[in-house]
């Protein structure tokens, strides 16, 4: 088996994720559909197509905002 | 373009500002807007720029003024209620700057009508409060290349930026590409949002909106303005334009148009045809008066709906607890369960039926059809 948990700081806090692993794999993983949030990972903005290759490891820093529709 | 003397009067708070003057307020009086949604975010954004002096201003909107816009919808007013909200903007920013020029579209934008609504306008801005009419809005924006000021908003969070692929930034498909399932993420009406968030997130819009007639400032392209009411806190992201973008990438697959409503998976209900897991609040009616028939009736909103608005004798069970309580319910029961609109009833059938639960229906409309169709005194939120 592979080591204990990391953490990520996600929004401020920290978020327990087996790393490193993508960014695709550690949205999902949070439950977040990866084709309707906006990263933003060691402050640099990242395309949602390089969600699969980005590799997120531990004390990585990322913002991430969810999509809503209301007007 | 030339101001006269009452414009000059008027607009004195700008002319002095050495980043508007005279002639940054010909600009403004040059540029037309077209706001789509006249609405929550659309309230704020088309009365400031009707106050600044955007010249022409044209408003889409289909919709009829409810009682449940008028906490936040401010170009309306309880006088408005039930009048075509298009016109009731009209009125409104007419009572605000009769010098501003307003073209009222009474119609629902489409994949059919959107081009032609939006060619004449210089500037965009998206006040709209769903996913197929966003998509759609960006689309068109990116295909005329106009720029489209963005704004959205829910509960106590709020989000704007300014797309605009043609002048280097990104579209909304570089954020999001996809929307979510449908009814995975609550619009305004199922989840609540506050009064004044649209008009901090309006206002924004708005400033972008000026900012890009003036040709000054630091415009919000590649940005993304985040703002959280209870905190009372903003922070920024930055943004890029994605290569693979399905629009505005290397390789765009989307060259017109397309259904929107399809894309978001928005299946369209076949008319006259009953969904097999739905009830009528009318069988409703039937199950509470006869309790012989044996049918329970479950009420599967939060308890603070419920302290709003519920039907007599229906107990509650929160959708939310329902993972954790559905034991107290009999598999071999039959239950009707309800909500506000039948969106989350029709959740926990599903859930209810994975437990094994055979005899389970969704009552369509929820407690709102209730209101409407059984019990008036049961108020509508």
């Amino acid at each position: 088996m592979t080591d204990s948990m990391d953490s990520v700081i996600a929004n401020g806090k920290s978020v327990a994720a087996e790393l490193p692993c993508s960014l695709e794999t550690f949205l999902v993983a949070q439950n977040l559909f990866p084709r309707s949030v906006v990263v933003e990972h060691n402050g640099e903005a990242v395309a949602p197509s390089e969600f699969p290759q980005r590799q997120v490891c531990s004390g990585d820093r990322l913002e991430i905002v969810k999509i809503v529709a209301g007007g | 373009m030339e101001l006269n003397n009452e414009e000059i009067r008027r607009y004195s708070r700008h002319l002095i500002l050495p980043e508007v003057g005279l002639a940054g307020q010909k600009k403004i009086k040059g540029t037309s807007v077209l706001c789509i949604g006249a609405g929550g975010l659309g309230s704020p954004i088309a009365m400031y720029l009707a106050a600044a002096g955007i010249g022409k201003l044209g408003i889409v909107d289909f919709d009829t003024v409810d009682y449940s816009n008028l906490q936040r919808q401010i170009l309306h007013t309880d006088a408005d209620v039930g009048r075509s909200k298009a016109e009731s903007a009209k009125e409104t920013i007419h009572g605000i700057n009769p010098n501003c020029e307003v073209v009222i579209h009474n119609t629902r934008i489409s994949s059919e009508n959107a081009l032609d609504l939006i060619r004449p306008y210089d500037i965009v801005v998206d006040g709209t409060d769903n996913f197929p009419t966003r998509y759609l809005t960006n689309d068109a924006c990116v295909l005329l290349k106009k720029p489209n000021v963005y704004g959205s908003i829910f509960r106590f969070e709020g989000q704007a930026s300014v797309f605009a692929p043609h002048l280097g930034g990104p579209c909304y498909r570089c954020l999001y590409p996809e929307p979510p399932p449908p009814g995975m993420v609550p619009s305004c009406a199922e989840g609540g949002v506050l009064g004044v968030l649209p008009g901090i997130i309006g206002c924004i819009q708005a400033t972008e909106i000026l900012k890009l007639a003036l040709g000054k400032g630091t415009s919000l392209v590649g940005r993304l303005v985040l703002f959280n009411a209870l905190d009372l806190k903003f922070r920024e992201l930055k943004l890029r334009r994605d290569p693979q973008c399905p629009i505005c990438g290397e390789h765009p697959t989307i060259k017109e148009l397309i259904d929107y409503e399809t894309f978001c998976g928005i299946v369209p209900e076949p008319e006259n045809v009953g969904n097999p897991d739905e009830v009528t609040v009318q069988d409703m009616k039937k199950a509470l008066d006869n309790p012989a028939l044996g049918i329970k009736v479950v009420d599967v909103r939060e308890p603070d709906e419920y302290e709003i608005a519920k039907v007599a004798g229906v107990p509650l069970l929160p959708l939310s607890e329902l993972q954790s309580r559905f034991t107290e319910l009999d598999p071999n029961t039959q239950y009707y369960l309800h909500c506000k609109a039948g969106v989350r009833s029709m959740k926990a059938l599903g859930f209810l039926r994975q437990q094994g639960f055979k005899y389970v229906k969704s009552v369509k409309g929820g407690i709102t059809a209730w209101s409407d169709e059984i019990d008036r005194n049961v108020p509508r939120y």
